[in-house]
């Protein structure tokens, strides 16, 4: 690498203590910008939104707009919408957040055992995950046609019956589907752990006479539970912003009601916002599950001392 | 692990094939259907019509180089802003020791899980009051801001590299800056390209950014692109399905393009980064 070249083992100890400050002093010199845009772009639209969560302001009331305390968020309590669609929001989290990890994990033990070709078989697993939202909904809903979507010409095919994709009884499941086929965005992480794994530890464990179910759940398994932990918690956090796949699914506009198996927590507080124009509302409701987040985050982060691996 | 197993190698690569072509096919479906008649019904497994044309119409119903141009801009400002950024700042983040400095990884933490839907509507308001709403400046913040995922993942990397490296560049006379520069950064080629593609591949297909602050002039392509109708016939219920598909395609294509080039980096670059949780 060329450095160290002149041998010294260490610095003097006044060039230390110099060396710190120069440290400290190049740590703010380079984090200013971040330190800026955060409170400036960050911090502030937080602070105002939660002020806002506590007004009547509906984007154009600024000279009528007041205080109302915690009525937006009593609100959210009795608005029958609200906690339907965030119970709808948990159900299809809580279905595919695990699927998900077991589909990423599942695929990058699969990718470990081959020899050739890992590749490109990598990159079919990954596809669709750098497929933009819009383009994705635009996709699926060609194939969920009712009439002469593949989907169902395939079931028709197998002599079954062929089903309203879009309708109240099959959405959800239509969405579950299309969030499922991206899940591949946390396959990279899982094969970068699998990697880091040194072989020796293989050898080793089939030398004891280990065999490959014993070598996945006690080796694989457990050094890729970081991973895991962090596609858990993100998986948690985005589920609950689940908005845009929904949208582009149903496919008629960001300001329509979708139906209602597609009408998640936010599609709701975005229905609040920009088309009933109740921004104090909207940005209870947007608070109130950032609050959650931050919960299950929590409660996360203490059962990971649980199942997550560290040295 | 490479197993010696040759039975199970053999039904790794069956399942990984047919999982491959499961994953495949709604590319494939697009395709099939983006060549069909504008007409006609949909195609299901094979296609029923060779009609290159719509490949042309997706580009043509469309002002395509006016939106282009406005997503290329996009690109431009984010990917070198966010690559300064967020590689900058995982290095400090991970290398510097300074007081405060946990506070300060705990703040780009937090952007991570407000959602950035929480923060744009406040964030909206806001740019509407001091009139920056239908310019490209936000943009500029989000690069300058750097994403708390991206710097994230930079620091891990730069943590998973021994600290001896830095106390070797003090010696040579490095300052903390061009231990960066000149050390650091060359080793860092991984993490650049991860942190390149993760920037366009967002960039490239957001569009509720673009649809909040943006009015039709300045829309990017991802706005436009799905819905070539509306600009034929302003309001119509058409939606060209076979354009639509073609548009699809042909939005992807450079994204595939960066991927192929990134990939051998990709999985590297996040191998690189110690995988703790």
């Amino acid at each position: 690498m060329g450095v160290g070249k002149k041998g010294k083992k260490d610095l003097p100890k006044r060039s230390r203590s110099s060396l710190e400050k120069r440290e400290t002093r190049a740590f703010y010199v380079i984090m200013t910008p971040f330190l800026l845009m955060f409170l400036i772009y960050r911090l502030f639209p937080m602070a105002w939104g939660v002020y806002i969560s506590f007004t009547n302001f509906s984007g154009f009331n600024g000279d009528t707009m007041k205080m109302v305390g915690i009525d937006n968020y009593i609100r959210v309590f009795t608005d029958n919408e609200a906690l339907a669609s965030l119970g709808r929001t948990f159900v299809i989290g809580v279905i595919v957040i695990p699927l998900s990890i077991i589909i990423c994990n599942t695929f990058a033990i699969l990718l470990s055992f081959l020899k050739r070709g890992i590749g490109i078989y990598r990159t079919l697993f990954y596809l669709p995950a750098i497929m933009p939202v819009v383009a994705v909904g635009t996709m699926w809903r060609g194939m969920f046609l009712r009439d002469g979507g593949v989907i169902n010409e395939l079931i028709k095919l197998f002599s079954g019956e062929p089903v309203n994709w879009m309708g109240y009884d099959h959405a959800g499941y239509a969405l579950m589907i299309m969030l499922l086929w991206g899940a591949g965005s946390g396959l990279l992480n899982n094969i970068a752990a699998i990697k880091n794994i040194p072989t020796e530890l293989f050898e080793a464990s089939r030398l004891d006479g280990a065999n490959v179910w014993q070598q996945i759940t006690r080796i694989i398994l457990p050094l890729s539970s970081p991973m895991n932990y962090m596609a858990l918690v993100t998986g948690v956090i985005t589920s609950l912003q689940l908005y845009g796949q929904p949208m582009t699914l149903s496919g008629n506009g960001m300001a329509t009601v979708p139906v209602r198996p597609l009408y998640t927590y936010m599609v709701h507080a975005y229905q609040q916002i920009f088309v009933n124009l109740r921004f104090g509302y909207g940005m209870a409701l947007t608070v109130f599950v950032v609050l959650i987040m931050v919960a299950l985050t929590v409660v996360n982060e203490k059962l990971s001392q649980k199942w997550v691996h560290t040295d | 692990m490479e197993t010696k197993s040759k039975g199970l190698r053999i039904i790794s690569y069956i399942a990984a094939t047919l999982i491959g072509v499961i994953f495949l096919f709604p590319f494939y479906y697009t395709f099939i259907n983006s060549i069909r008649g504008l007409n006609s019904l949909p195609a299901t497994l094979k296609p029923i019509a060779y009609e290159w044309e719509n490949f042309k119409l997706a580009l043509t119903l469309i002002p395509y180089f006016k939106y282009l141009k406005n997503s290329l801009i996009i690109i431009a400002i984010t990917v070198p802003l966010g690559l300064v950024s967020n590689v900058m700042y995982g290095y400090a983040l991970a290398k510097l020791k300074a007081r405060g400095q946990s506070i300060i990884f705990f703040a780009v933490l937090t952007t991570m899980m407000v959602p950035t839907f929480a923060i744009q509507i406040p964030q909206y308001i806001l740019f509407s009051k001091i009139g920056l709403t239908d310019t490209f400046v936000l943009w500029v913040f989000e690069g300058i801001a750097g994403s708390a995922a991206i710097t994230f993942l930079s620091r891990q990397y730069f943590y998973s590299m021994p600290r001896a490296i830095m106390e070797a560049a003090y010696i040579d006379g490095c300052s903390p800056y061009t231990a960066f520069t000149k050390i650091l950064l060359p080793l860092s080629k991984p993490l650049c390209a991860i942190v390149v593609f993760q920037i366009f591949n967002f960039n490239w297909g957001d569009y509720m950014t673009a649809y909040m602050y943006l009015s039709r002039e300045k829309y990017p392509l991802v706005m436009s692109m799905f819905s070539p109708a509306e600009y034929v016939m302003p309001g119509t219920n058409v939606v060209l399905t076979p354009v639509v598909n073609a548009a699809t395609l042909l939005f992807i294509i450079p994204v595939l393009i960066l991927f192929f080039v990134c990939q051998k980096y990709l999985v590297e670059g996040i191998s690189g980064a110690a995988v703790k949780g």
